[in-house]
């Protein structure tokens, strides 16, 4: 949960599952939908974030308070010392450990990440996702997504003959 | 209290764990379209029915094509006009859809029909190429006056007899020209094939909807075939003076 600093706006992020987040609007504006909403003066000092549980919300924002840009006392001393390369370095070792989660936790954060509008959230589930079957056969492919195989014996017969190039 | 946005259009189910297929398309394009290249493009996509489904639009069609340029597999080399023409594979180890591309396709030609006149030598004959673009090579056959239209990938060839010469077209030049595009995973073409010059331009069209040559008549300007570099292609323009 984000602590409370003098001058940072903050906003409570609310689940439908009835779990309320605090944090800061900036961290919050991580999100372009949330951004908009906040821009359009559509948002109040709550916001319900729909079909996105408390569990996932509470990941996405974990996510966002990593990425979000570091202004401010703290933020500016950090980018001072640290060398722009040396922090680009860190947030990929933090995001390999934060996308370790099981599937169904990470087709979740597609969801969350596609509604909330984040892109770099987006492209590291994305990307994960793709990691796992761009090298694999159709069969390993069904197996890894847990897709059901919905083609009858014969078309799938001849959708593998006409794109035979495609199959290894 | 703030009104947010509509909800994402389908609701995930709390009865059982999220998977790929509760995502809806645009979540699966999205996915889809960091896919390295076509061939894993084509076997996710036909992993169940609702990811090719997803896969279909055009729009997203355009957008793989932007960020996956179609690479270069190799090079027809032609050997005067009595070989049929060589493929030399460009073969990059690191890329094994492209390796498995090549393998699996029939860049030797080998549909093209063989003419009684070449029957008792190995090849298939006099056929050379007039075009190679989009994945379709154009072969002509003087000697048996016929077009075949091949798509080495798809291991497909269309025959066309040769468009007639006519007297109007007397000294003018001809090229072949292919126009393809990518339609719900079937690939369609138009070839023109224009005679141009300083009397005038005629074209003859081959489609693979028809599989018929359709002639246009004759226009009586001045056509000037002009190429230009651009973009990374050869763009061909025909000028009319």
């Amino acid at each position: 949960m984000a602590t409370r600093e003098a001058g940072k706006k903050m906003i409570m992020l609310k689940s439908p599952d009835g779990m309320e987040f605090e944090v800061e609007e900036a961290v919050a504006m991580e999100s372009q939908t949330i951004r908009k909403m906040i821009e359009d003066d559509c948002a109040d000092t709550a916001i319900l974030i729909p079909n996105i549980n408390s569990k996932i919300l509470s990941r996405v924002i974990e996510y966002c308070n990593k990425h979000v840009p570091t202004t401010g006392a703290t933020g500016a001393a950090a980018s001072d010392t640290v060398a722009p390369a040396a922090l680009a370095e860190d947030l990929k070792i933090w995001d390999a450990e934060f996308i370790k989660v099981n599937r169904a936790t990470r087709f979740n954060l597609i969801q969350a990440a596609s509604y909330l509008n984040i892109k770099g959230l987006l492209d590291l589930t994305s990307q994960t996702t793709i990691d796992t079957i761009s090298d694999n056969s159709l069969e390993e492919i069904r197996s890894f997504l847990s897709t059901k195989n919905d083609y009858l014996p014969e078309e799938e017969q001849t959708i593998r003959r006409e794109n035979q190039w495609a199959f290894q | 209290m703030a009104s947010p946005p509509p909800p994402p259009a389908k609701k995930p189910s709390q009865l059982h764990p999220t998977t790929m297929t509760d995502l809806d398309d645009d979540n699966l394009r999205e996915i889809f379209l960091r896919l390295p290249s076509l061939p894993s493009l084509v076997r996710a996509a036909l992993s169940c029915r609702a990811f090719l489904d997803a896969v279909r639009s055009p729009a997203f069609r355009l957008q793989f094509r932007a960020l996956h340029p179609p690479p270069l597999l190799g090079l027809f080399l032609g050997i005067q006009y009595t070989v049929t023409p060589t493929f030399v594979p460009l073969l990059r180890r690191s890329d094994p859809d492209t390796a498995a591309a090549v393998r699996g396709a029939d860049f030797f030609l080998t549909r093209l029909p063989v003419s009684e006149d070449d029957k008792e030598d190995a090849g298939p004959g006099p056929w050379s190429i007039g075009a190679c673009h989009d994945g379709f090579v154009v072969l002509d056959n003087w000697s048996s006056r016929q077009v075949a239209v091949y798509n080495p990938l798809r291991r497909t060839m269309d025959l066309f007899p040769l468009p007639p010469h006519r007297d109007d077209c007397e000294g003018l030049h001809f090229d072949y020209h292919i126009l393809a595009e990518e339609e719900d995973c079937r690939s369609s073409y138009r070839v023109m094939c224009v005679w141009h010059g300083e009397r005038g331009a005629r074209a003859d069209v081959l489609s693979s909807d028809t599989k018929e040559v359709a002639g246009l008549p004759m226009d009586k300007h001045r056509w000037v075939l002009a190429s230009a570099w651009q973009a990374g292609e050869w763009l061909h323009l025909l000028d009319r003076w």
